[in-house]
């Protein structure tokens, strides 16, 4: 009889060979020469290709792709400049997410997450990102991991017919789903040789991992999902590290055309962080003065918000200060004035809320939560009657 | 012992089998929780298999609109975000961690919130939120989500339908069930 340890220990000899296989087949595999081999599929690549553009149709209806036309068209300016033989091939998106995260698909799509532009610095820690994901395609890692994925997968239905207990396999299975570690190693290699190409200062991608790594570290996340098939942070800045030694030359950063393009995406990154509770990403960032320069006076609010949301012991006076520095930078955001009024009110402070609350509604009369601060300063005055 | 234990398991296994998954409510139908009473409209599908205490009913099939009745202890009210409820909270604070944990859904995380105002539900100041998003075929559902906290848990309603032809066509139904909930 066959044991559950040595089913295990199969298993586990079985998806090893897999992962050690996956880059001799992703070898075997050329890249793409320039935009008109593009479209000459080998085997069942121009399924995968389908699929993908089934991807990019269905996250478009359902609306994570972010329309904000200008910041799009200056993606794709900088990606023209690293890929110029792919010109048209090679299309960059903006996904409306706040993780840290980006992701190429086999067709030439390119995704990059509002959250992972919101911690971009300057335009060669954005070329550094999109000569990386634009080597997936160009390399056609994309194919090269699904035939890797393929034979995984048939390794999982015959272990099943042998009544293998399976789930832990399939977990470790799900995880080479992405691009494997070689892949990933490669496309790096790929990208360091793009942005030198392009003059860009190849070694910002070594800070753009930093900065991510120190707020992965400081938010105590778990990397995001796509993130997991890529090789952990620090292997990668290594693997970096070893790919630009022996190149010192420096070349453009261009940090002003960055921050002035992607401001807007910055702001609303803080907005969605905040609807969607992250507020200790919010914290890590805004509390750290060599980020916080990069914020419009506004993003105290959202610190005070963070502060609200996180509760600890000590956050209602940081809350409070960070609502009063945005009262005194941004006068005119009315939001603030909406957020002060709450905190007085469950003070007991009834004047100061109700005169908080009036400040707001003038301020923004076409408020969405009109009806609720009306019912508060209705209370309120019901209260303060007695 | 281990034996027994899983002859007990399987034979549990096969009863639930049995048990019908659906029950069609032929008259309105009265449901008494220990903490809350809400009466069901005719015509209308009962899903069995729900975890205690809540309620979850569709029409026509829970893709095309579905109302669900869920009860919460506070540590459990918001599980993605591991936040709280508690009697104390405001109902736009209530409905601004509402919206937050819908949006750690990815199908959810574009969710757009068409009007949100305060409610009574049941005699207490609760949340009523009308919201909007689009599946990845594009089509666009809306969602009214009501919430209210008192001691014992936080309590929520919500109804799910197409814009197209359904919201609309069931959203009276949905107010008749908000309008019979009675916190017990």
């Amino acid at each position: 009889m066959v044991t559950g340890k040595f089913c295990r220990r199969l298993s586990l000899c079985a998806l090893l060979c897999t992962l050690v296989t996956a880059p001799a087949i992703a070898q075997k595999i050329p890249a793409f020469k320039n935009g008109a081999a593009v479209g000459q599929f080998m085997d069942e690549e121009d399924r995968l290709w389908t699929h993908a553009q089934e991807f990019d149709v269905a996250i478009a209806k359902a609306g994570h792709v972010d329309p904000t036309n200008s910041f799009s068209s200056y993606l794709q300016m900088v990606t023209d400049r690293l890929f110029p033989e792919f010109v048209g091939k090679i299309k960059v998106h903006v996904f409306r997410s706040p993780h840290l995260n980006a992701f190429a698909l086999a067709n030439g799509s390119v995704y990059i997450n509002q959250g992972l532009l919101a911690r971009i610095r300057n335009e060669a820690q954005l070329a550094a990102l999109l000569s990386h994901e634009g080597s997936h395609f160009v390399h056609r890692h994309g194919f090269a991991n699904q035939r890797s994925f393929k034979r995984a997968s048939g390794f999982a239905v015959g272990a099943r017919l042998l009544g293998i207990p399976l789930l832990g396999d399939l977990l470790a299975l799900s995880s080479i789903y992405g691009y494997s570690r070689e892949l990933e190693n490669d496309a790096d290699g790929a990208g360091f040789q793009r942005m030198q190409m392009a003059g860009y200062d190849a070694q910002e991608g070594i800070s753009l991992f930093k900065t991510l790594q120190a707020e992965i570290k400081a938010i105590d996340a778990k990397e995001p999902f796509l993130f997991a098939s890529h090789p952990k942070l620090q292997e990668r800045i290594e693997n970096y590290q070893k790919i630009i030694n022996g190149n010192s030359a420096r070349g453009e950063l261009a940090a002003e055309r960055y921050l002035e393009n992607s401001a807007e995406i910055r702001a609303r990154n803080l907005q969605t962080d905040i609807a969607m509770a992250r507020y200790a990403s919010v914290i890590s960032v805004l509390e750290n003065p060599l980020e916080r320069q990069f914020y419009e006076p506004t993003a105290d609010f959202y610190l005070g918000e963070a502060y609200r949301l996180r509760g600890k012991p000590g956050d209602e006076k940081l809350m409070a200060e960070a609502y009063q520095k945005a009262t005194v930078a941004a006068p005119e955001f009315a939001p603030t004035y909406r957020a002060v009024g709450i905190a007085a009110m469950k003070q007991g402070r009834n004047d100061d809320a109700l005169a908080h609350f009036q400040k707001y509604l003038n301020l923004q009369p076409s408020a969405t939560d009109r009806d609720y601060i009306e019912a508060y300063a209705i209370q309120l005055t019901g209260e303060s009657k007695k | 012992m281990k034996k027994t234990l899983f002859i007990v398991m399987a034979m549990m296994a096969m009863l639930t089998a049995c048990v019908p998954f659906w029950t069609h409510l032929a008259s309105p139908t009265l449901v008494k929780d220990p903490t809350y009473s809400v009466e069901l409209p005719s015509d209308w599908v009962r899903r069995n298999q729900t975890a205690k205490g809540n309620v979850a009913i569709t029409h026509d099939g829970m893709g095309i609109q579905s109302i669900f009745i869920e009860q919460n202890a506070h540590a459990k009210a918001f599980p993605n975000l591991k936040k709280s409820a508690s009697p104390t909270m405001l109902p736009s604070e209530l409905a601004e961690l509402q919206l937050a944990e819908l949006k750690t859904f990815p199908a959810l995380s574009n969710i757009e919130v068409l009007k949100n105002t305060p409610q009574t539900v049941s005699g207490l100041p609760g949340f009523r939120m009308h919201m909007r998003f689009k599946n990845v075929k594009g089509l666009t559902y809306e969602f009214l989500w009501l919430g209210v906290v008192n001691a014992k848990g936080y309590y929520s309603l919500n109804y799910r339908a197409p814009s197209i032809h359904y919201f609309p066509k069931h959203k009276p139904d949905f107010e008749k069930i908000v309008d019979s909930f009675r916190l017990l």
